[in-house]
């Protein structure tokens, strides 16, 4: 995963490897994520109901996931998920 | 002085007089410039009520303290004016290279007065400055233009500021363009500077103030230059259009003339589908290193000049979703046809939108448009309408005038379908979805705007909420549509920081933060400067311009939203939600007594005194 802007800042990381089962959906791959960072950087990805937030782009291999099936996107093993935050201004 | 040159120059285009003014560090300090400039000349040098394309109004192209500074960002001015679309405060805030070519040319703004008989341009270089004849350049588009200025100079490096027929024409939207694809967009500048017969400004300079701490502002400039690509980038990647399918999955994104917030060719238009097909490079403004500029080239079906740049956020909405156009090479056309002839593409896009809902609901009909089939999709009368727009031909001279004014015209409830705010159109987000952002369209100085404003979707557990916390509101983040007593406090507070940054030069674009700010302002101009007087810096900018606005005879009422915002949108989603009238006027009026002003929205006596604008209630009689 390759991580930028405040939600680098909150896992404390801008790159880090990690391994999901078979099937594994990005929603998986958040929850992991808290689990190897041991921080809630899943927070500053999705709301209180569990949504993607708007100002939050999360590509996988470079394509946003808004352009696949969201959280319930597919994972395979050597993906690159990248979540970087949209700034104001422009699109976001 | 430090950071500015302490030179204004002052050209005054009916008499051909030019002159250099001096005002001194306390006026630096207080007005610091960019916003400052514009709404210090426009309060104390023009009068009330002028009609802002007489000669009577005064154009600046007004620099910040860290306009042209070695760091990223620093790429910024700001042209202001009186709006020809609302008749009020008027700026247009532009990136790109002029600015901080000004700045080395040895000037920290530039006042225009006047009107010249004949077209006219402004040459100005490292300290000097001649007007000469535009006789030939007129009529020209801004390549064509820059061009031939370029040759007759004989320098290829000088930098324009410049209109082409749109604003020639006065088409009360035309915009200022610098390099052919920098635009000072907002607010009609570009139709004031045709008004003053005034084609260009070339600038190149070679010079420019000693800064304080030059050391400093190297480091942070190599710490950003470092660490970009970790703190912003996606805006590198995929440009401020990258948010696109973010915007469409949350039914964000503007279609149809703000009838629904998604579209079903949002993917094209994004910056994903840009970079997939007709992205050839990105570009940067003066010293930064995040290129998020596009430059696109298309051969086929429209030719695309490389040398325009590319379309942003703004136009991909504007001239794509908002008049539902998903071929992204048509919007990369318009974007092309606009920065050639001198169009804001944000209102040209909403005021197409706006004829086109108009076309199908009956109001217009083919004996109106000149036989265009103006519905909404259709790329080629999308083309056509800014071809007579920029012309003012046919159906382009009622356009051109805005779409407040072309409705009032058209009558029979055709009101209802023009999105704009006192006048000035709509930009590309929606407020059903941004409520707080929503609130800031209403009580902009300039009418609509996105950039002093907030965008409530930014609000995130992390780092983010710092400056919340720093300004004293210990919250968890705000849903997008709470438009409550927090949430406004934050917009104030956010509103005024935003301000400071059109009075500083720098770009809302890199992340520096509030510290970093504060550093880059005392390392420029030595100013023992902190958070508190730059914030008040902001506030007062604001509040300048407020009183502008009354003593042009604006009150609460003009602080509006056009009534669609409170209806249900056409495509709702759990992120949607129209504004409710009464929290959206309490919303209002907690913003006006956060500002120190009355429930009418005026600024008080007290108010003005605190920061330091006494003369500004003597003047405004409160």
């Amino acid at each position: 995963m390759k991580l930028f802007g405040d939600v680098a800042t909150v896992a404390n990381s801008t790159s880090l490897e990690v391994g999901l089962g078979g099937d594994a959906r990005l929603s998986d791959l958040l929850v992991a994520l808290d689990a190897a960072t041991g921080r809630l950087v899943s927070q500053t990805i999705t709301d209180s109901d569990g949504r993607l937030l708007p100002s939050i782009a999360v590509l996988v291999n470079g394509s946003n996931v808004f352009l696949k099936q969201g959280l319930e996107t597919s994972l395979a093993e050597g993906d690159t998920v990248s979540v970087m935050p949209l700034m104001g201004g422009g699109g976001q | 002085m430090l950071g500015y040159n302490g030179k204004i120059l002052r050209v005054d285009l009916s008499s051909g007089r030019m002159n250099v003014e001096e005002y001194g560090e306390r006026f630096y300090r207080q007005y610091f410039g960019g916003r400052g400039f514009n709404a210090y000349v426009q309060m104390k040098e023009v009068p009330a009520k002028v009609d802002p394309l007489s000669p009577e109004n005064k154009l600046t192209i007004s620099l910040g303290p860290l306009t042209g500074i070695p760091a990223s960002g620093s790429g910024r001015s700001s042209v202001g004016a009186k709006n020809p679309l609302t008749g009020g405060y008027g700026e247009g805030d532009v990136g790109g290279f002029m600015g901080a070519e000004l700045k080395h040319a040895g000037f920290d703004a530039i006042i225009v007065e006047g009107r010249a008989d004949k077209p006219v341009y402004l040459w100005i270089h490292d300290g000097e400055f001649e007007l000469r004849d535009a006789a030939a350049l007129w009529g020209q588009n801004t390549l064509e233009a820059q061009e031939m200025i370029r040759a007759e100079l004989g320098d290829n490096r000088i930098r324009t500021a410049m209109i082409g027929p749109a604003g020639e024409n006065m088409v009360r939207y035309a915009c200022v363009i610098n390099d052919l694809k920098h635009a000072a967009g907002r607010c009609g500048m570009g139709a004031v500077m045709g008004s003053k017969n005034l084609k260009a400004i070339a600038v190149r300079g070679k010079g420019g103030p000693e800064l304080a701490d030059a050391k400093l502002i190297g480091e942070y400039a190599r710490w950003f230059g470092k660490n970009f690509m970790e703190l912003a980038g996606g805006m590198y990647d995929l440009g401020t259009s990258g948010g696109v399918p973010n915007l469409d999955a949350t039914g964000g994104l503007p279609t149809r003339n703000f009838q629904t917030g998604t579209f079903e060719y949002f993917a094209n238009i994004s910056g994903e589908g840009m970079k997939n097909t007709i992205l050839i490079d990105r570009e940067n403004c003066y010293a930064c290193v995040l290129r998020c500029k596009r430059v696109v080239k298309v051969d086929d079906p429209y030719t695309v000049n490389p040398l325009y740049g590319g379309p942003e956020y703004e136009t991909v909405g504007a001239l794509g979703s908002c008049v539902g156009v998903g071929d992204v090479k048509a919007v990369a056309k318009a974007n092309e046809l606009c920065n050639a002839y001198s169009l804001d593409t944000i209102a040209t896009g909403t005021v197409i939108a706006f004829a086109m809902e108009c076309y199908e609901k009956g109001l217009l009909t083919k004996a109106d448009t000149d036989g265009l089939e103006l519905r909404f999709g259709n790329a080629e009368a999308m083309l056509a309408m800014v071809e007579k727009i920029a012309r003012r031909e046919g159906i382009g001279e009622l356009m051109a005038e805005g779409s407040a004014r072309a409705a009032k015209q058209i009558g029979r409830g055709a009101e209802e379908f023009a999105m704009h705010v006192k006048g000035q159109e709509l930009p590309m987000h929606e407020p059903r979805i941004k409520q707080g952002l929503g609130v800031g369209y209403s009580v902009s100085p300039t009418g609509a705007d996105h950039v002093h404003n907030i965008h409530d979707t930014t609000m995130r557990p992390g780092p983010g909420m710092d400056r919340l916390y720093s300004w004293g509101i210990q919250v968890e983040p705000l849903a997008f549509n709470d438009i409550g007593p927090e949430k406004m406090t934050y917009f104030t507070h956010a509103v005024n920081w935003a301000s400071l940054q059109n009075c500083l030069g720098m770009c809302i674009f890199i992340p520096w933060g509030q510290d970093r700010i504060v550093d880059l302002v005392k390392a420029t101009t030595g100013w023992n400067t902190n958070l508190f007087e730059l914030m008040q810096v902001g506030e007062r900018m604001n509040t300048l311009c407020r009183a502008i606005n009354v003593r042009d005879g604006f009150t609460a009422k003009d602080d509006t939203l056009p009534k669609r915002f409170f209806q249900q949108i056409g495509d709702p989603k759990p992120t949607t939600d129209p504004l409710d009238p009464k929290e959206w006027n309490d919303a209002k009026q907690f913003y006006y007594a956060a500002m120190g002003w009355t429930p009418e929205g005026v600024p008080t006596r007290v108010k003005l005194q605190a920061l330091g604008l006494g003369w500004v209630a003597d003047e405004l009689g409160v």
